[in-house]
Parts: C-alpha cells; sequence; structure tokens
C-alpha cells in the first residue's frame, strides 16, 4: 500500500497502528479516513494522533490474529479508496483578541522572531489551520502548521493556570484550551467561544479535520 | 424511603466513579472511572447494582458521612478502617459483605496500613447524572460525578434506591500484596524499540519509589537509589497513551498513566502495565518500593482472564444459618480484614 504501516500490540487490549512520525496534512487525512472505518469493528474505544492511531478492543472477545486480519483488511480497503483531496472542507471561525492581558506571551513571540506584535497578529490570522487531533485535556485541538516566521517554543515551566479560550502556540502548532487548566504553551490570545460543553448536544465545537480561522476582534 | 448522604468530613482524596467513558477518545476525553475497576465492581455486586453503579473511591481515608434515612452499603479494596458511628457506640465495619446503615449513623474511614483505596457502594449506586454517558469524575475538566470535582465537606448526595440485598460475602481471592517492593509485570510499550538495550535493561533492574504527587492521572515514580542514573526520556511526536502506560519523562521520571491521563503525550511509553496489575496499581502508597517485569502478551491476556475468573468466584451468597456463624465469628474475632476473611475462608471450606 501507499505508506507502510507498522502495527503493534502496547498492552493486551490495545492495537498502535503507526503511519508515519510527522506532522503532515495527508498523513492526518489518512487517520481520520482509518479511524471512521476502524468504528465498523466491535471495538471499545479508538484514540487519533498526528500519525498513529490506538484501537483498544476486548482481549477476551476476539481472537487476536483474527482480529489483526480484519483491522488490516479495513485498512488496505480505506488506503486503497483513500483521496487526498478535500470532499468539504469544514472551516470554523474563531473571534480572538490579541495581546495585553488576553495574550500575555504575544510580546515574547514578536520579540523571539524579531518582528513586531501587529506582524504576528497579521501572519497568525492570514493562513487557515487544520485541526489534527484532540487531546491533552477533552476538546483540545492540535492545529497547525504554524509558519516559521511565528513558530515558538513551549514555555521551559508551564503556568499553573490558563484561562478557558487562551489561543497558544508551541512550535509550530496552535491550540486552543478548552477549560482552565495548567499549560505550557505561549499563550498570544483569548477566544469567547466556547470550545467544549458536555452538555451540548455536540460538546465539541472543533473535531479532527476541521479546518480553523482565526478572526481577529478589537479588545 | 430514599437516603441521602452528607459528606461530614473529606480531608483527601474521595471521589465519585462510576462506568467508563468510553467513545470520546479521539475528542480527548479519558475513560476515567475507578482506578482497579475488579474491584470496585466487587462492592456493587455486594449489593446486586449494576455493576458500574457510581460509587465512592476511597482514598488514603480522612473520609466521615452521615446517612439521612436507611441504606445499605459494602466495600472492597483497601481496609482503611471504616468505623459505623450509631449512637453513643461504634462498630468497625468488615470489608466484603452489606451493611444496613440507619438514619443518623456516621461512617468514618480513618486510614490503614492496608492498602490505599477502598470502594464503597451504596444501594442501587449514587444517584448521579451522567455526561458524555459516564457518572465518573474527570476533575481535569469538572465533567460528571458532583460538580466534576472530589467531594468536600458539606456536599450531598442521594443514593438509588433502598432494596435490601441478598446475603452475600466477598472472599479475599483478589487480594492485596503486602510486599516490600511491589512487582508490576508489563508487556513492550509504544516506544520501547527507541530505547537502547542498556536502557531497557536499566528500566527493569531499577526499582522505584512511588512519589506523593501521585494521582488518577498517573502514579509518579523515581529511582529508589539516587545514585543511579535513572533511564533519560526524549520528545516524541505526541502520541496515543494506553492505560497504563509507563512513560518516561525528560528527567528520567517514570509515570503509570491511569485512568484520567491525557490521551495523546510527547513522552516516550517504555512499557504498559497488564491489567491485572492495575488491582496492585490501585494500592500504591506514597514511599511504596515498586519494580517491573516483561512478561508477553498471552500471559497479560491469561492473566486479565484469571482476575475475571476469581471475580465470578469471589462473590459467595450466604444462608442465614451462614449468617449467624458469621456474626459470631466478627464478635469473636479481631477485624482485620485479612484474618476475619481468611478465618471465613476456612469456615468455607469445611463447611463444603
Amino acid at each position: 500500500m501507499g505508506v507502510d504501516a507498522k502495527f503493534s500490540l502496547v498492552s493486551e487490549g490495545s492495537l498502535l497502528i503507526e503511519i508515519g512520525d510527522k506532522i503532515d496534512y495527508e498523513i492526518s487525512k489518512k487517520i481520520s479516513a482509518l479511524s471512521l472505518a476502524f468504528k465498523k469493528l466491535d471495538i471499545i474505544d479508538i484514540t487519533v494522533s498526528y500519525s498513529s492511531l490506538l484501537i483498544d478492543f476486548d482481549p477476551l472477545k476476539h481472537n487476536f490474529n483474527k482480529f489483526l486480519s480484519e483491522v488490516k483488511a479495513i485498512y488496505d480497503f480505506t488506503m486503497l479508496n483513500f483521496s487526498p483531496s478535500d470532499k468539504e472542507l469544514n472551516i470554523r471561525e474563531i473571534f480572538v483578541k490579541f495581546g495585553g492581558q488576553y495574550g500575555p506571551d504575544l510580546k515574547y513571540v514578536a520579540d523571539f522572531h524579531n518582528i513586531s506584535e501587529e506582524e504576528v497578529i497579521e501572519e497568525f490570522t492570514s493562513k487557515i489551520y487544520m485541526v489534527f487531533m484532540l487531546g491533552f485535556t477533552p476538546g483540545f485541538a492540535y492545529m497547525g502548521i504554524l509558519s516559521d516566521r511565528i513558530a515558538t517554543p513551549r514555555l521551559s515551566t508551564p503556568r499553573l493556570v490558563v484561562e478557558a479560550g487562551s489561543v497558544g502556540i508551541a512550535g509550530n502548532q496552535t491550540g486552543i484550551y478548552p477549560s482552565r487548566s495548567p499549560g505550557g504553551w505561549r499563550i498570544i490570545g483569548r477566544t469567547e467561544q466556547v470550545i467544549f460543553s458536555p452538555e451540548r448536544e455536540d460538546p465539541f465545537f472543533l473535531k479532527p479535520s476541521d479546518y480553523v480561522r482565526f478572526i481577529r476582534v478589537d479588545c | 424511603m430514599i437516603a441521602e448522604i452528607e459528606v461530614i468530613e473529606s480531608k483527601f482524596h474521595t471521589i465519585i466513579q462510576g462506568n467508563p467513558r468510553l467513545g470520546y477518545k479521539s475528542f480527548g476525553v479519558p475513560e476515567s472511572g475507578p482506578v482497579d475497576p475488579f474491584t470496585a465492581v466487587l462492592a456493587n455486586l455486594l449489593l446486586d447494582n449494576d455493576p458500574y453503579a457510581p460509587l465512592l473511591e476511597i482514598t488514603q481515608g480522612g473520609f466521615e458521612f452521615l446517612v439521612h434515612k436507611n441504606t445499605y452499603i459494602a466495600i472492597s479494596g483497601a481496609d482503611l478502617n471504616a468505623t459505623l458511628i450509631r449512637g453513643n457506640k461504634s462498630f468497625a465495619i468488615p470489608i466484603g459483605i452489606s451493611v444496613k446503615l440507619l438514619d443518623k449513623d456516621r461512617i468514618v474511614f480513618n486510614g490503614s496500613n492496608r492498602g490505599f483505596r477502598c470502594w464503597c457502594a451504596f444501594c442501587g449506586g449514587i444517584d448521579v447524572v451522567p455526561i458524555l454517558s459516564s457518572t465518573s469524575t474527570l476533575e481535569t475538566s469538572n465533567l460528571g460525578g458532583i460538580f466534576g470535582r472530589r467531594l468536600l465537606k458539606g456536599d450531598v448526595f442521594k443514593v438509588k434506591n433502598d432494596t435490601q440485598p441478598k446475603n452475600k460475602i466477598l472472599l479475599p481471592l483478589l487480594n492485596i500484596e503486602n510486599k516490600e517492593i511491589v512487582c508490576l509485570r508489563v508487556v513492550k510499550g509504544s516506544q520501547y524499540d527507541k530505547f537502547s538495550k542498556d536502557d531497557v535493561d536499566k528500566f527493569f533492574n531499577n526499582s522505584y519509589i512511588v512519589l506523593s504527587s501521585s494521582n488518577r492521572i498517573g502514579i509518579r515514580l523515581s529511582c529508589a537509589d539516587k545514585k543511579i542514573k535513572p533511564v533519560s526520556g526524549f520528545n516524541i511526536l505526541s502520541d496515543p497513551s494506553p492505560l497504563g502506560a509507563v512513560q518516561i519523562t525528560t528527567d528520567g521520571k517514570p509515570i503509570i498513566l491511569l485512568q484520567d491521563r491525557g490521551t495523546v503525550g510527547g513522552y516516550p511509553k517504555i512499557a504498559t502495565v497488564i491489567k491485572a496489575d492495575l488491582i496492585k496499581v490501585a494500592q500504591l502508597k506514597p514511599y511504596q518500593l515498586v519494580n517491573f517485569k516483561l512478561v508477553s502478551i498471552e500471559d497479560a491476556i491469561n492473566e486479565y482472564y484469571n482476575v475475571l475468573k476469581l471475580m465470578k468466584k469471589s462473590i459467595l451468597e450466604i444462608n442465614v444459618n451462614f449468617i449467624v456463624d458469621y456474626m459470631r465469628l466478627l464478635r469473636e474475632y479481631d477485624i482485620s480484614y485479612f484474618r476475619y476473611n481468611f478465618k471465613i475462608f476456612n469456615f468455607l471450606l469445611r463447611r463444603d
């Protein structure tokens, strides 16, 4: 098949499928397609990340070799029918107040790259970003890929408290903190958009493979 | 008459846990649920509850509640010296049997020398609203339980029903080890192959000490011998973290990832603790020593199967005559979980 996947049991009830080890649009789309396809199987849960998937299954319900061949068959079929073109681009708009009390690290990001805060905001809002995966905490979306002009390493010591809605940068990723939590990303702004609300019929505002456009609003 | 429970004291960590929250891992939501699902289920089965009915997970002790109206409870797991205070009398509450509580009874969990976590189930289960199809509390994002957090002094919750359960006792088949070094069996983790052979050897030859910063997210460990250089971690592209994964942080501290972990993480995972040994993991106290032993996937599956088989055998229905004898035993012997259970066990063997 197109990519060489590695299948390994990482616990008696978890199968890890790796199809790469980098942040890449095409790999991520394949992961999405696979995660949808694997739902056909009798499994407990599925976790997706940048370039791998983890299938949790009941080891007493499945004969492992049979299960693995089912997984591989679905994998092959999905990859055979995979096309990297976007069928429908789901673009979410997120309104952000940048800098000041909302984005305490905006100045650091600007200084780090020897550009102005204005230029950071312009660069950041000039692109749309893909949601590669959700993790760390419920609804936290790992998005990218940020241009090298504004990519900035994490804080060396994470903050104990980051406000809900904070928009952060870590390397060439960006993310939004769904709830008040500790965090080490460089916070450049904040949105009032509720990212995760368990009471809502659709609790997660962002999902893997969604796209996001950040729009600046005045503080 | 449905009972209400009022929390009088909650010094350490007591939290409502129910069914695992499944189907949301790709949205960043871990499964939560009791740290040792096997033993927790037994407390519910003693009361004829749904196996995953919401119950209390009590860590370390320091917990006290007051009962309004009658109910039944059952405790499994660690012996945290639960005591029933009725008027001016107090009784030790044994583990592994349903106990009828009356209006104004107080129950105190003082703490123990044996084990670290116990599960206290109530008749019908605790009445809480499921969030994302689970009643389990996830403190890191305030989901489930009561206000999505651990219980605090003054909290009040309702119990689902007041039906008298069948008479059952719990045999100590899934017993808590009381060893100087707890050996956790593991299988190879997601990045096992990325560690050098030296580091892998070092990992399995070292013993570790449980740090007091451990919680439901993970058991944090540090090399027991400070002079030994720890296996050092490295950064990887964030990938999924299975339950029980042992990740190695950059400063060389292993963390066993538990039910409330982040669903993905950027530290390499050298091993995964087998499901059967979650029973031991749930009872790890600060300063306890642990080491790791590599086993095959086949062994892990067998152990898992054996634990489920033992669970089924653990619960024993008892008849009226037996209860009379049992109560006599309770009066006769010291209320130490192991000792009296051992007596009951011998007693039953003689009967059969």
